[in-house]
């Protein structure tokens, strides 16, 4: 592969990575702190009060690592894709643009407020910042969604010849924003902000339950993380369940990827494990789940249904994209999304044994240590999942236009990564990928060192200063 | 000049990027300044806490005036930021330690790890500042980008003709006119930005905080005004030459403005190229200089809002009179004016620029209603007394 275009690929991968450590803390946090801020104002409880101050101030630390980790994203379209920037800018700049003037400004005016408001602007001003700052980070999620669910199913496009070249143009807006896949992307991925958050809550509260401190503070705090987490990690079950299911008819080689689905079968198995030699295009091994057609089911909610393999797949696109690898790694792609599963099964169970066990919550060692050093993963189940949705999505950086299982509508559209990156050198992208890359481990351990002194510090009476 | 939607569209990017100057520019002063004006630790807490709460919300300016580049302008944006790379990186790296040197600096009590902030949020800011006014310069003066369409390459759009380490070091080399200009650019803008956060500090603090950027205010004063009269007198001499006069196509203007820059080409070059609309440039520019006159007057008399007002004004009369000079280049060919990005070749589709056009109308407003709602709950005077009492008292609670 060219230099450029393989670091050009690990750095924003890389960046995307990153961000992906802060974002999702953000999303489902800022709603959980606005829900303590309102027990406070409703109930008039201090601890109700303290916990708001104790998880937003948890949160300041990590938002301001989102802001900058998204900040080189946006940017980095323009300097890595300069070709895909111009190719797709016509339609993929306008939900970002309106993400920053609808949902950023929003979220991040009013977290001001609700951050440095504390007895200075009126109760009612300083709780509905914190509503308006959480649904704008959700709403920020919505807009960039909607941008990558057209990467993946450019609805609402026709190819034009313009000035510079040729290049995608709006056709039609609403196709855009009520794009299925993206619209599924957004609840998937917020849904997931929110589990993530429910486990951060409550990682922390066993850390100190388990210590037998702030009792009281803690087992209130793990209660709301708990009705939280139960209610999103049932909803995304379901939600999951809807993506894989639009993923299926409209990203036919991602789903044969994801399901190391070579051949084309009506009444396909779903794969518990397997093992994919991508050259032989077969699998060296393969654990079915004994329940017959279940995939196909998951897929077309027939049971009957018919799938594409990976191997008509390719020559299907070879026919008509010419000589290529149009198969994602199976491997990586099937395994990505599997462990991302079961991670979801594994958090609803998580939740319910935590209610069952509530009484005494500070007395279920067991319980408790398990929640402590369940911490990382959905931090891993997050990764794993956007690595599904875009390494799924080779070799193509806008999937050609699909729908009903294979049926490609407009190739023209389809735009291969390999041909959307920037001219650049060598030396200019291997001074910003190594420079990106050391900043941010080094602003990683630092944000990572600064959430575990608070967090194990307990809450503090101290003032909402810099 | 049209009232078409390419044109609103030049004006409402330049009101974002005019936006982003003026909010996170006296922030950036602000950070400049803060180890000028702050000699011991409660007070440089009070100069980080006079931008505490909005610094985030005014970073927001950069992110939406990217992206409403992205969307109006792809191929401007695509250009741009893959041309200018690694200065484009180095403001990025700024920007990022700047956030999160505010963020981590008071979370450790140890003198090193605040020294190391402090250090971190001076340097992050002038840097931000600076190339800033660098990447205006060079554009301003014209930049070697071609575009690939004119040789019948119909996917790469408009790319940098030269190549690293070049590309960087000349948009900041002395010895060739652009980069002398960016240079120039960037000094102005660093210099606006400490008058821009000496109007913050008056109106924000008080006590010896308010004198110190007084004080600085008065001498950087004068530099400024100097700089700015250099640029201005600078831009009158920058012209393009036209390499092939039947490319010139390309640059996809309305009938009549071909007409008016056709008939102004000299021997194949566009003479004083940024000033086309002579009266209305110099509207600007003399209201541009009235107005550093008011915020003197306002600084020595310690009126911040005033102040504020008046370095505001600065910039707005000062950054309309660029985008007059340069309408409807958005940024100039060195290579030859066939090759420049117009914002009738760089646009996006009439629809896009309809539905964005929709959407800046209804949201641009209400966002300027509650950022303004936003800044007036937080305009109390703080001084190291009452960050002292606000310690205190958070303690008691």
């Amino acid at each position: 592969m060219d230099f450029v275009l393989l670091v050009s690929r690990l750095q924003f991968a890389m960046t995307a990575f990153f961000h992906f450590i802060f974002v999702p803390l953000t999303l489902g946090l800022s709603t959980l702190s606005a829900i303590m801020l309102t027990l406070h104002y409703t109930t008039g409880k201090e601890i109700y009060r303290d916990m708001a101050k104790f998880w937003s101030k948890l949160f300041a630390i990590n938002f301001a690592l989102g802001v900058a980790t998204g900040l080189v994203h946006e940017f980095e379209f323009g300097m890595n894709w300069s070709v895909y920037s111009r190719f797709v800018g016509d339609i993929f700049g306008a939900p970002l643009a309106i993400e920053g003037l609808l949902a950023f400004f929003m979220e991040s005016t009013f977290m001001g407020v609700f951050l440095f408001g504390w007895d200075k602007v009126p109760k009612m001003v300083h709780l509905l910042a914190a509503w308006l700052s959480s649904i704008g980070s959700n709403l920020s999620a919505l807009w960039i969604l909607i941008a990558n669910g057209w990467m993946q199913h450019p609805v609402g496009a026709k190819v034009e010849i313009f000035v510079a070249g040729k290049r995608a143009e709006l056709a039609d807006w609403w196709a855009v924003v009520f794009n299925p896949v993206a619209d599924v992307k957004f609840w998937h991925t917020a849904t997931a902000g929110m589990i993530l958050s429910a486990v951060f809550v409550l990682a922390v509260s066993a850390y100190h339950l388990l210590r037998k401190q702030h009792v009281e503070f803690f087992k209130k705090s793990a209660y709301i993380a708990l009705i939280f987490g139960l209610i999103a990690s049932i909803g995304e079950v379901i939600i999951g369940d809807i993506h894989a299911h639009e993923v299926a008819k409209t990203q036919p080689t991602k789903l044969a990827a994801m399901e190391a689905l070579w051949e084309t079968k009506q009444g396909a198995n779903v794969l518990i494990a397997a093992w994919a030699d991508q050259k032989a295009q077969k699998n060296i091994i393969e654990i079915p789940l004994p329940i017959p057609g279940l995939l196909s089911f998951l897929a077309t909610h027939d049971f009957n249904g018919k799938l594409l393999g990976a191997k008509d797949l390719q020559k299907m696109f070879e026919e008509k994209f010419g000589p290529g690898n149009y198969i994602p790694p199976v491997n990586f792609v099937f395994w990505a999304f599997h462990i991302m599963v079961y991670l979801g099964f594994f958090f609803v169970i998580l939740f319910i044994w935590g209610l069952t066990k509530y009484r005494n919550l500070e007395n279920a060692t067991g319980f408790l240590k398990v929640a402590l050093y369940s911490l990382p993963l959905p931090y891993i189940a997050c990764w794993l999942g956007w690595a599904t949705a875009e390494v799924g999505r080779q070799p193509w950086i806008v999937y050609p236009l699909t729908d009903d299982y294979g049926k490609i509508l407009l190739p023209d559209i389809g735009l291969k990564t390999a041909q959307a990156v920037s001219p650049l050198t060598n030396i200019e992208v291997i001074i910003t990928y190594i420079t990106f890359l050391v900043t941010f481990t080094g602003l990683a351990i630092a944000d990572f060192y600064l959430l575990s002194k608070f967090a194990s510090k307990g809450p503090e009476k101290e003032a909402e200063l810099y | 000049m049209h009232f078409d939607l390419q044109t609103i569209w030049a004006i409402l990017v330049t009101i974002l990027i005019a936006g982003y100057i003026i909010t996170d520019g006296f922030d950036l002063g602000v950070g400049i300044l803060h180890g000028l004006v702050a000699k011991t630790d409660i007070e440089k807490r009070v100069t980080l806490n006079a931008i505490g709460p909005v610094w985030d919300g005014n970073e927001v300016w950069f992110i939406t005036a990217g992206g409403a580049a992205f969307a109006a302008f792809p191929e401007l944006y695509a250009a741009l930021f893959s041309s200018l790379y690694i200065a484009l990186f180095i403001v990025l790296l700024a920007l990022i330690y700047r956030a999160v040197s505010f963020e981590f600096r008071s979370k450790e009590e140890s003198e090193g790890w605040r020294k190391f902030w402090d250090q971190s949020i001076f340097w992050s800011s002038l840097i931000v500042a600076l190339l800033i006014g660098v990447a205006i310069g060079n554009i301003l003066a014209g930049i070697p980008i071609k575009n690939s369409a004119i040789e019948g390459d119909l996917l790469h759009g408009f790319v940098y003709a030269e190549k690293f380490p070049m590309s960087f070091i000349n948009l900041v080399n002395p010895f060739k006119f652009h980069g002398l200009y960016g240079l120039l650019v960037g000094v102005t803008t660093v210099l606006f930005v400490i008058m821009h956060g000496v109007s913050w500090l008056i109106w924000k603090t008080e006590g010896s905080i308010a004198e110190r950027a007084r004080n600085i205010g008065m001498k950087v004063w004068l530099p400024f005004v100097i700089m700015y009269v250099i640029c201005t007198g600078l831009a009158y001499t920058i012209s393009f030459k036209i390499g092939d006069p039947s490319k010139l196509s390309y640059l996809n203007l309305p009938k009549d403005m071909m007409q008016q820059i056709a008939s102004m080409v000299q021997g194949n070059v566009l003479p004083h190229a940024l000033f086309r609309f002579p009266v209305i440039e110099l509207a600007l520019i003399v209201l541009a200089a009235l107005s550093a006159v008011g915020w003197l007057m306002a600084v020595k008399n310690m009126k911040g809002g005033k102040a504020f007002l008046f370095s505001t004004l600065t910039f707005l009369f000062a950054g309309f009179a660029v985008m007059f000079g340069a309408y409807p280049l958005a940024v100039p060919s060195s290579i030859g004016l066939e090759h420049s990005i117009t914002i009738y070749n760089g646009c996006s589709s009439e629809l896009t620029l309809t539905v964005m056009l929709v959407a800046a109308i209804i949201f641009t407003p209400i966002v300027i209603a509650y950022q303004a709602w936003v800044y007036k709950m937080f305009l109390f005077k703080i001084s190291t007394e009452s960050l002292k009492k606000e310690i205190e008292e958070a303690a008691e609670h």
